[in-house]
């Protein structure tokens, strides 16, 4: 049912940038938006709210990322779930269960499940930003968002490409190069879900999206907050982390 | 000889009462000959689904319908297709590659089966290009990357022709790939699980995402003789002792559960109608021979002894089965022959059958060897039903019989 | 008057009106048999498909048939079970909590399907420690699970060994659990054996952090034909926050095998009347020949036509209902027989059942309304042929007739 895939916590981990720079054409900015997104390493401490109609949960984690392929992510509360790891490499994706001491290997079916119960899904932590290589890109329109001056861009997949959506339309400020929303829209166009950046801030010398929202379109009342509280970038971080070993053994 | 003529001659004398016979025989032999025909082609109908999708032989190698992992794949698999597709008894090969895997839209994501299918084998193996009820079949399909789902899946999945998917499966080398595909046709079997979860693509497009390029999970074969299955699967097991060769039985319990139910209905069926019929007989019989108490005792007051009369009887029955056997036989060929083209829709008979989308519809059939069959059956059924009546007969008292009335 | 004669004329000639009640008894015998085996049949898939695992009727959180998340479960409480175990003609309640999670062992993961249920209920509903194939049935309080056989051999499990049970919990929560193999189930269907997994259910709420909550109650009438009576006072009963459903709702897969078969069960069925019909014709026509001359002698000496007719009508119908009584009644300690001493099979097709896990026996259905109904049909049947002598009365030519 919750098939939100694709950007989701891996655009978590993107909602980055550096300084400015200038950058004309739709490709071109969302060129400089990946790059000063992408490509370093970082580690943040971020929590979760899952938001239902009648109840809601929090949760803290701590990530690390090195580079467009490697990430961690290891749960710190609640207590239930405390110590519970994944560990993406590339396309693969493995999970650390604390409580029976148990390494599992993501298979095929279990990638589009939601992700700990979130609006996210497990595929989210997959799949690499593909704006670049799988869409082709038109700029449509500008738009002030947190009053932050942006542009629109529509981007439209290309024919092979592996991706689901019908176009996503995002809108990147013109300052910063930060994604302040991203629209998915189906096939025959209709919305399918929306990630909302709802406060930016200045965290490990960056500006950031600190707060950021998956709001489904189709269910009102159900959304998934994730707001970093610290980061830090471009710290060495040994290769050996994102290893299946090394999950077993973070706290 | 002698008996023989008045037994011919008895029949004629009562027109009416052999005309009864007759139509009582007729009709039983009808009755079953159109049983038979009926149950043959439920059973067909369902069978020719059901083995059309498995066909009537499978092979993998040991394991791969458990795991269905895709570096399980028959070694030189190509090489023994096309061995197999040399084989006299073979009348069509499938190679394919498969994969469980997910199909994602930009709403759903739903657990499917992907054939990787030649288009050609599968034309010729399972006639799956006659199932493409909308859009195209995968050999006519402009652009890259065709894929078939079922109708209903369609339906149900909010999924039209033109469709864009994302596949994603598993790899030779463990990790999950994907690739878009547009429906360029769907299709309808019959088979639920065929057509409510298999996705079927081009081998050849298949093949690339999954890094297993001229290699195959599965085999299936299509016999000339579907009996011999058995006998070609034991010959297969031997030659390639490595492999597992499976026949369609193996493969599906259910369909043999089916065949088996099926066929003791039909059993039971005939059992009870062959009863029905001779009760009807028995009756009529005694009735005729009450009837002819009188005659029966002037014959044995004339000196015709009991044997003689019983003989008489029998002869009599056998003349009227006799009679009666072209009859029925001719009226269930023509019932067939007629039914087998129009089909008897039994949603007519079923409340909300029709709705299910599935087929309603029952060809009768009849194979020759079924006509003598029924015959000897329904023709046993008679003589032994006039066995009571003829020896009662003989229990009459010739001069109380002939004071009766 | 005309009665009086009617029923003394069936007296008259006691072995033509015995042949005659025989056809019919013989024609209720058969219809009804058949009848009886064909119900009794559809009996034992409902029983097989729904008693294997879905049951009859379940009680669930209203949402959840349509969106089976665990979000949709509802709290167990004791005054809504007891308030089920008073209706009449339940014989079982089973608690369960249901949900798919992944099974996974060292390095192979499946999927598969979660049950919590209680022990000792879940035996009264569905029998499942029956079909055991090795190691030990559930014990009230153990964390040991049951694995369908075709899932332990693809996982290469054995009782005593462990495995790793990994899914989404109540409200977001994880659920994630190592346990170990108490015992491995056979079913023959291979969709429950190749993914069902049993917990006990204090250990499934446990595991998918949902005290307290049940996904349904699955419930037993001790007769399979009082289903839809307690659906209708469950549905009263239970409240707006809960659905009741039954087995045709569950398993609609299963209610079109049966409409197809019934469908042509009814095609035979008509067949068997055609073929019984004939039997019954046969005699009465015998008769009406042999009385001809009976006939042409009444209607010389004045009885008129219309009366004699009546007469003649009457008395097949006399012949009918009491062919038609003695048929239900001999047909009755048959089926009964029948039903006490099922049927079984022997060879390859006892061996198809067992392939499937089924009871290779054939049941037979006592419900009534098979004997009324079939009894009815061929008193219809004899009504309708019965115009053949009244037919044959009203066009007799009296000199011909007594010429013989």
């Amino acid at each position: 049912m919750k098939t939100f895939r694709q950007t989701g916590m891996a655009t978590l981990i993107l909602l980055v940038a550096l300084s400015e720079s200038r950058a004309q054409n739709p490709s071109e900015i969302l060129q400089e938006a990946d790059k000063r997104a992408r490509g370093e390493s970082s580690i943040m401490e971020v929590t979760l709210q899952v938001v239902r109609p009648t109840w809601t949960r929090e949760m803290a984690m701590r990530s690390w990322s090195k580079g467009q392929d490697r990430s961690l992510v290891l749960v710190t509360a609640p207590a239930r779930e405390r110590g519970t790891a994944f560990l993406r490499v590339g396309r693969e994706m493995w999970n650390w269960i604390p409580s029976v001491e148990r390494t599992v290997k993501l298979p095929p079916s279990m990638m589009s499940q939601s992700w700990m119960g979130t609006d996210l899904t497990n595929e989210d932590f997959v799949r690499e930003a593909s704006f670049l290589v799988d869409y082709s890109h038109r700029l449509t329109g500008e738009e002030t968002l947190l009053n932050r001056p942006a542009w629109i861009i529509e981007l439209t997949p290309k024919p092979e490409a592996p991706v689901v959506w019908g176009k996503v339309v995002v809108w990147i400020g013109k300052e910063d190069y930060l994604q302040l929303r991203a629209v998915f829209y189906d096939e025959v166009g209709e919305s399918v879900y929306t990630l909302e950046a709802r406060q930016v801030g200045e965290l490990g010398g960056r500006m950031l999206a600190t707060r950021v929202e998956v709001l489904p379109t189709d269910e009102p009342g159900h959304s998934t907050v994730m707001s970093i509280q610290s980061a830090q970038f471009n710290i060495p971080i040994p290769d050996e982390t994102f290893t299946v070993r090394n999950m077993s053994r973070l706290r | 000889m002698k008996l023989a003529v008045i037994a011919w001659r008895n029949v004629w004398r009562h027109p009416f009462r052999s005309l009864i016979l007759v139509s009582a025989v007729s009709m039983g032999l009808w009755a079953g000959l159109f049983v038979i025909s009926f149950f043959t082609g439920m059973v067909d109908q369902k069978l020719r689904t059901g083995i059309e999708a498995i066909s009537h032989i499978q092979i993998h190698v040991p394991g791969f319908r458990d795991d269905f992992n895709a570096n399980q794949i028959v070694p030189d698999g190509m090489i023994l297709t096309e061995e197999l597709r040399d084989n006299p008894e073979v009348k069509a090969v499938a190679a394919r590659l498969l994969a469980r895997g997910m199909l994602a839209t930009a709403r759903k994501s739903l657990g499917v089966e992907i054939r990787g299918v030649s288009p050609d084998e599968e034309r010729a193996a399972t006639n799956l290009s006659d199932k493409v009820v909308e859009g195209v079949y995968l050999d006519e399909a402009p652009g890259r990357n065709p894929a078939l789902v079922g109708e209903k899946f369609a339906r149900d999945n909010g999924l039209s022709l033109g469709s864009r998917v994302v596949l994603t499966f598993q790899d030779a080398s463990g990790e999950i790939a994907s690739g878009a595909f547009r429906l360029a046709g769907l299709y309808k079997t019959g088979d639920a699980r065929i057509d409510e979860q298999v996705v079927f693509v081009r081998r050849s497009d298949l093949q690339t995402l999954m890094g297993l390029m001229g290699e195959v999970h599965q085999i299936a074969l299509v016999l000339s003789l579907p009996d011999q299955v058995d006998t070609v699967a034991s010959v297969l097991r031997i030659e390639n002792p490595d492999l597992r060769v499976e026949t369609w039985r193996e493969i599906s319990p259910e369909l043999n559960l089916f065949l088996t139910t099926a066929t003791q209905s039909m059993t039971i069926t005939m059992g009870i109608i062959l009863l029905g019929l001779g009760f009807g007989i028995v009756n009529t019989m005694l009735m005729a021979v009450l009837e002819r108490v009188r005659e029966i005792g002037m014959l044995m007051a004339l000196g015709m002894n009991r044997r003689k009369i019983f003989t008489m009887i029998l002869l009599e029955t056998l003349i009227l089965v006799l009679a009666g056997c072209p009859v029925g036989m001719g009226l269930a060929a023509v019932t067939v022959a007629i039914l087998g083209r129009t089909g008897i829709d039994l949603s007519a008979w079923a409340e909300g059958l029709a709705g299910w989308g599935l087929d309603t519809i029952v060809y009768p059939v009849l194979s020759g060897s079924f006509y003598w069959q029924v015959l000897i059956m329904v023709a046993v059924t008679a003589v032994l039903s006039s066995l009571y009546p003829a020896r009662k007969a003989l229990k009459l008292n010739p001069a109380e019989a002939i004071r009766s009335k | 008057m005309i009665l009086l004669l009617a029923w003394r004329n069936l007296w008259r000639n006691k072995a033509r009106s015995f042949i005659t009640m025989a056809s019919v008894f013989f024609a209720v015998l058969l219809a009804t048999s058949t009848r009886s085996l064909n119900e009794g049949t559809y009996d034992q898939m409902i029983e097989n498909v729904a008693g294997m695992h879905t049951g009859y009727l379940q009680v669930q959180q209203v949402d959840y048939w349509d969106d089976k998340v665990l979000e949709n479960t509802f709290v167990s409480e004791e005054n809504l079970l007891r308030r089920i175990r008073e209706i009449p003609g339940i014989d079982a309640l089973a608690p369960r909590l249901e949900s798919f999670v992944l099974v996974s062992t060292g390095n192979t993961t499946t999927p598969s399907l979660v049950v919590g249920i209680d022990p000792v209920s879940e035996q009264a509903l569905t029998g499942l420690a029956n079909n055991l194939v090795s190691g030990t049935y559930l014990q009230a309080g153990a964390s040991d699970v049951l694995l369908a056989q075709g899932l332990a051999e693809r996982l290469g499990l054995s009782p005593g060994d462990s495995l790793v049970l990994l899914g989404q919990g109540f409200r977001a929560a994880s659920a994630a659990g190592l346990f170990r193999v108490g015992g491995i189930v056979r079913f023959g269907s291979p969709d429950l054996n190749d993914r069902m997994v049993y917990l006990t259910l204090e250990t499934a709420q446990n595991l998918f952090a949902a005290e307290g909550r049940l996904t349904s109650l699955v419930i037993k009438p001790r007769d399979g034909r009082d289903v839809a009576k307690i659906l209708e006072t469950l549905r009263a009963g239970v409240g707006e926050e809960f659905r009741v459903l039954d087995w045709q709702e569950m398993l609609p897969g299963l209610v079109q095998a049966i409409a197809f078969d019934r469908a042509g069960g009814i095609i035979f069925m008509g067949v068997l009347y055609l073929v019984i019909a004939f039997g019954i014709f046969g005699t009465l026509v015998m008769m009406t020949f042999e009385r001809r001359q009976e006939f042409g002698v009444l209607l010389s000496i004045g009885m008129r036509r219309g009366r004699m007719a009546t007469m003649v009508f009457l008395e097949t119908i006399g012949l009918a209902g009491i062919g038609v009584l003695a048929g239900m009644g001999g047909s009755l300690p048959l089926v009964l027989w029948f039903s006490r001493n099922p049927i079984q099979l022997t060879g390859s097709w006892a061996e198809a059942y067992r392939d499937f896990g089924l009871e290779p026996v054939l049941h037979v259905s006592t419900d009534v309304s098979v004997f009324t109904g079939q009894g009815l049909v061929i008193l219809l049947v004899a009504i309708l042929l019965s115009l053949f002598p009244v037919y044959t009365t009203l066009r007799l030519n009296p000199l011909e007739a007594m010429k013989r």
